[in-house]
């Protein structure tokens, strides 16, 4: 079923070489970071800002450089197979037990990744540009996103563990300060909050799995783990996988950790498309992709990733039917489709999640950023309900975006076939026949809410009141490059059982070891013609339901429905559990320790001190013979004092 | 021969006969009199308790006082002169601006 260790030493031996230029990937965006946020601190307090253009090519420059450089490098790998470049920027920390550096390493599997957010994140900086134009904030926008792109590309790149913590909790400051960009509106800090307070959340369990990974091994770096997990017996395995699972389910958005997600589109739109679809969320599973030599010896909590995905895939598809905020829509099927890369990683076919992560990156990105041109075009109107007909108003949108949906709906031969079906494929082959049902049933649910997105954003009449402005030329771009990529990125791994070449395959088992998948050609075309069928039945009662709609139909009724409104009551359970008996401690703790206690304290000292000075004013006379009485009263209880101490008898009888 | 208790008497007597005029007196004049009487009280007991025990330490401290009380008195002086010209009296009883 699972990948063994012995099958992983059968590849491509690899050599590694050492280059500074990996390690400027990382620094270049953070180094942009600083850059404009100095900008931005110094521009708070005047009146102007600093010129748009001069900010946004600044901002655009650094992850355009780092894109340059990582294509650079990969390009190196490819010629060269078994390539792994590294880069040593020094010592990190030194105690008596271990050292650590500031290490970067580029394998086959974070090459793709590094590509892959480089080119996306340039994209979604250009479109930035135009889409924050005029926010007060355009400075402090683009240090941050700088920030995140360093910050994940620490993540992807570090060559130990504790890198990649430092890079994953930077995400995680970044999506937080993202979300709540707009924080003058309490409803959006509040989000930035929830979404930092879940991923903390996770973060407790990934550093307590860290922790236990160097009792385990005295490691930190990825190859020396690898080495020193390879005597542990299964069961403390199981738990080191549990505890790095808790900060993969709040990373990536799963249950019971996910409540954060579809509140992070209270960001701008191009940092939902950046952090919240196609690059912060997949670190998850990228996390649990990078340590498969722990999963793959761990059965049972592999399953329970399949059985958490397929659950977050499913529910996330069902609440997305009845959302009618465009970037709600796309915030959940984001979720419902990290569920489906959960399952593949969990079932041992990292290929093909990794494989989903890569194409899911462009069309979601795609789709995000055309949510976004559509929002720009309508003066922030977001819901569906009074768009419409805006296919001929917004033509590049809407073909991208029509690419983005039928790639995610999975019709061949658009990128998100390819790679859910080697998802759901995996999953026949591992014999998990009813999780291969619930990605089935999700893909036609997806088939259909994303087309109901399209029917209800493009297709019949405009039902809004707002005037729609054109789509300026950075942001068509990125549209069209992205559009493109939804295409084409599936054609990189064709489905091998079948005979075509599968490259992606081919490339990521120079990480993964060979994973052969013997299958039966046949079943294999008859279970993709099944998803095709699902898919295509979804888009027809879409099609049906909304392409022809004249006024916004009334909301669905009923137990199920008003669920799904619900969210299933993650929210107000969540709220009714943890928030408000938080809050209430808070309140009582404010109450008594700090208003009774503290305060309390404080105020009678200070009334007393102020009893006291009215009571010893009286003295003060100011007259200078009064003065005169005190000093004779003083003299006598001194001299007193000293006989009765020093010269005991003299004042007695 | 008078012996160290006359003297120390005398001294006492002159310290505390300047007490009571300082505390009871209203003119400054007094006052600042009475002030010079005390220091020339302890003045007394200086020099006798210098003679008594042989030493030079009381002599010294005799002329120190002196000094000093000779610098006070053309300082205070010049401040009841003063005090006079601005308010036309030195009752110190009027004087009470310092009062808390």
């Amino acid at each position: 079923m699972f990948t063994t260790i012995a099958d992983l030493h059968q590849t491509t031996p690899i050599s590694s070489q050492s280059s500074l230029l990996l390690s400027l990937i990382v620094l270049l965006p953070i180094l942009g970071a600083l850059i404009l946020g100095s900008m931005a601190l110094w521009s708070q307090p005047r009146e102007q800002g600093l010129s748009e253009k001069m900010l946004g090519a600044l901002g655009t420059l650094t992850p355009a450089l780092s894109a340059l450089l990582a294509l650079y490098l990969f390009a190196q790998q490819l010629g060269q197979p078994g390539l792994q470049w590294t880069a040593n920027l020094g010592t990190w920390i030194k105690v008596s037990l271990f050292e650590l550096s500031f290490g970067f390493m580029m394998d086959p599997l974070s090459g793709l990744m590094t590509v892959m957010i480089t080119c996306i994140g340039t994209l979604i900086h250009l479109f930035s540009i135009s889409y924050m134009h005029g926010d007060r904030g355009f400075a402090r926008y683009f240090a941050c996103l700088n920030l995140f792109l360093g910050a994940m590309l620490l993540l992807i790149l570090s060559d130990n563990i504790v890198g990649l913590f430092v890079g994953w909790e930077g995400v995680g400051v970044c999506s937080f300060l993202l979300i709540g960009f707009w924080f003058s509106d309490a409803q959006k800090a509040g989000a930035g909050t929830k979404a930092f307070v879940a991923n903390r959340v996770g973060d407790f369990g990934f550093l307590l799995g860290i922790l236990f990974l160097f009792l385990e091994t005295s490691h930190f770096d990825f190859a020396g783990l690898q080495a020193g997990l390879a005597e542990t017996p299964e069961s403390r395995l199981a738990v080191i996988a549990f505890l790095l699972l808790i900060g993969a389910l709040g990373k990536s958005a799963q249950i019971p950790l996910h409540v954060w997600l579809p509140d992070a589109m209270a960001g701008p739109t191009p940092v939902s498309a950046l952090i919240h679809a196609a690059t912060m969320v997949t670190a998850g599973v990228y996390m649990i992709a990078r340590l498969h030599f722990i999963y793959s010896q761990t059965p049972s909590i592999s399953l329970l990733i399949v059985l958490i995905g397929a659950l977050t895939a499913l529910m996330a598809a069902s609440i997305a039917l009845v959302q009618n905020d465009i970037k709600k829509v796309l915030a959940y099927s984001t979720v419902s489709q990290l569920g489906y890369m959960f399952m593949a990683v969990g079932a041992g076919a990292y290929v093909a999640g990794i494989f989903h992560v890569f194409t899911h990156a462009f069309f979601k990105a795609a789709l995000f950023l055309g949510a976004g041109a559509i929002i720009h075009a309508l003066h922030h109107e977001q819901d569906l309900m009074k768009m419409g007909g805006l296919r001929k108003k917004l033509p590049i949108t809407h073909l991208s975006m029509l690419i983005s949906c039928l790639a995610i709906a999975g019709i061949p031969p658009f990128a998100g076939f390819f790679s859910k079906d080697e998802i759901l494929w995996s999953l026949w082959n591992e014999g998990l026949y009813l999780f291969w049902g619930m990605g089935l049933l999700t893909a036609g649910l997806t088939a259909f809410y994303m087309f109901r997105l399209y029917f209800l954003a493009f297709g019949s009449s405009y039902r809004g009141q707002a005037e729609i402005s054109a789509e300026p030329l950075l942001m068509k771009l990125p549209l069209l490059v992205l559009g493109a990529g939804a295409v084409l990125s599936g054609f990189l791994g064709l489905p091998a059982v079948l005979g075509l070449p599968n490259w992606m395959e081919h490339w990521l088992s120079q990480v993964f070891g060979a994973h052969h998948v013997a299958g039966n050609m046949g079943l294999a075309l008859m279970l993709m013609g099944v998803s095709v069928l699902v898919a295509s039945a979804g888009i027809l009662v879409a099609l049906k339901k909304y392409a022809r709609l004249q006024s916004a139909p009334a909301a669905a009724t009923g137990p199920l429905a008003n669920m799904l409104h619900q969210k299933y009551g993650f929210d107000l359970l969540y709220d009714a559990v943890l928030v408000r008996p938080l809050r209430r401690m808070g309140t009582l703790g404010w109450q008594i320790v700090e208003r009774l206690m503290i305060d309390g304290a404080i105020t009678f000292g200070l009334w007393a001190y102020k009893v006291a000075a009215l009571m010893l004013r009286q003295l003060q006379t100011g007259s200078i013979r009064a003065y005169g009485h005190y000093l004779l009263l003083g003299l006598t209880a001194l001299a007193y004092l000293y006989f009765t101490l020093h010269l005991p008898g003299v004042f007695r009888p | 021969m008078p012996g160290i208790t006359h003297y120390l008497t005398v001294s006492a007597l002159l310290f505390f006969l300047g007490l009571a005029g300082f505390i009871s007196r209203k003119n400054m004049f007094m006052i600042f009199l009475s002030v010079e009487l005390m220091l020339n009280g302890i003045n007394l007991s200086f020099v006798a308790f210098s003679r008594f025990f042989q030493a030079l330490d009381g002599h010294v401290f005799a002329f120190f006082v002196i000094a000093i009380a000779a610098a006070e008195a053309g300082i205070s002086l010049a401040m009841i002169i003063l005090l006079y010209k601005n308010r036309q009296t030195i009752d110190v009883d009027r004087f009470n601006i310092m009062k808390g």
